[in-house]
């Protein structure tokens, strides 16, 4: 696999899970577990926007939504230490991590600086 | 700190009355909740774990908990770990219940404005204290 430098400039993709369980709440509003990871993950799985696209990442429109957050966002912005790292697995050449101490604050924080993608 | 009240507390002068049958609204939580019994490994696609058993009996013991206190329950979901998180929220307060598989791995965290303000371990104080906090912030239930 090619070795992917990532800018700031560029988005990565996070899905949502909407059916069971739906990550949407009662009035609309994103619940932050859609940026939340295992314990023992390295760090949060993404999509780099710009080796995909939105019909690939979202897998099945019925059961996710899609939502788009900016590297620069997540490094400089969001910051304590986050970090994107390009670390593509079988099948996907676009999955990437965000790294460092994700803690239920950057998982809102996360979320708030991210955006709905329609597909 | 005041916020609205999208509680339905049942308040007779300053006691809290206790309603010993399930409200419509948990009933309908505690079947969701059974409900991520029955999700397979990777249901978030991202190599979730499955919600185990125990996180699940302790979330349901918890809505009926909340039922006795005339409390409903905003929203619950399950953790890539297989935990069980229910939310509560009164205005632009709210609290997460985190129940784990794992003992003593239970915890409570307070938010305002989407801004995390407190965390605690679940034991019996705790959880009184937090939702006194979020339901009668300016101490309006003391009974509570």
């Amino acid at each position: 696999m090619e070795d992917v430098l990532i800018s700031d400039d560029d988005n990565v993709l996070r899905r949502v899970p909407t059916f069971l369980p739906n990550f949407i709440k009662p009035d609309g509003t994103i619940s932050s577990l859609a940026f939340s990871k295992k314990r023992d993950e390295d760090g949060l799985s993404v999509d780099l926007e710009r080796l995909t696209t939105l019909a690939i990442t979202i897998l099945d429109k019925s059961k996710f939504r899609l939502r788009r957050i900016n590297v620069g966002i997540v490094k400089n912005d969001i910051n304590g230490g986050l970090d994107v790292i390009h670390k593509p697995v079988l099948n996907n050449n676009a999955h990437c991590l965000i790294t460092g101490n994700i803690t239920g604050s950057k998982q809102k924080q996360l979320l708030k600086f991210s955006e709905e993608v329609v597909v | 700190m005041t916020y609205s009240t999208n509680i339905g507390l049942k308040y007779s002068n300053s006691s809290v009355q206790q309603s010993f049958t399930l409200s419509e609204v948990n009933n309908k939580q505690i079947g969701l909740i059974r409900s991520f019994g029955s999700l397979g490994p990777n249901w978030d696609s991202y190599g979730a774990n499955i919600p185990s058993s125990k996180a699940i009996s302790k979330a349901i013991s918890f809505a009926k908990y909340l039922s006795d206190k005339g409390i409903d329950i905003f929203f619950a979901a399950p953790t890539p770990d297989g935990d069980i998180l229910v939310e509560l929220t009164n205005g632009g307060a709210s609290l997460e219940f985190v129940f784990s598989s794992l003992d003593d791995d239970d915890k409570i965290i307070g938010s305002f404005n989407n801004e995390e303000h407190c965390e605690a371990a679940i034991n019996d104080t705790t959880k009184q204290a937090y939702l006194k906090w979020l339901i009668c912030p300016n101490g309006g239930c003391p009974d509570f």
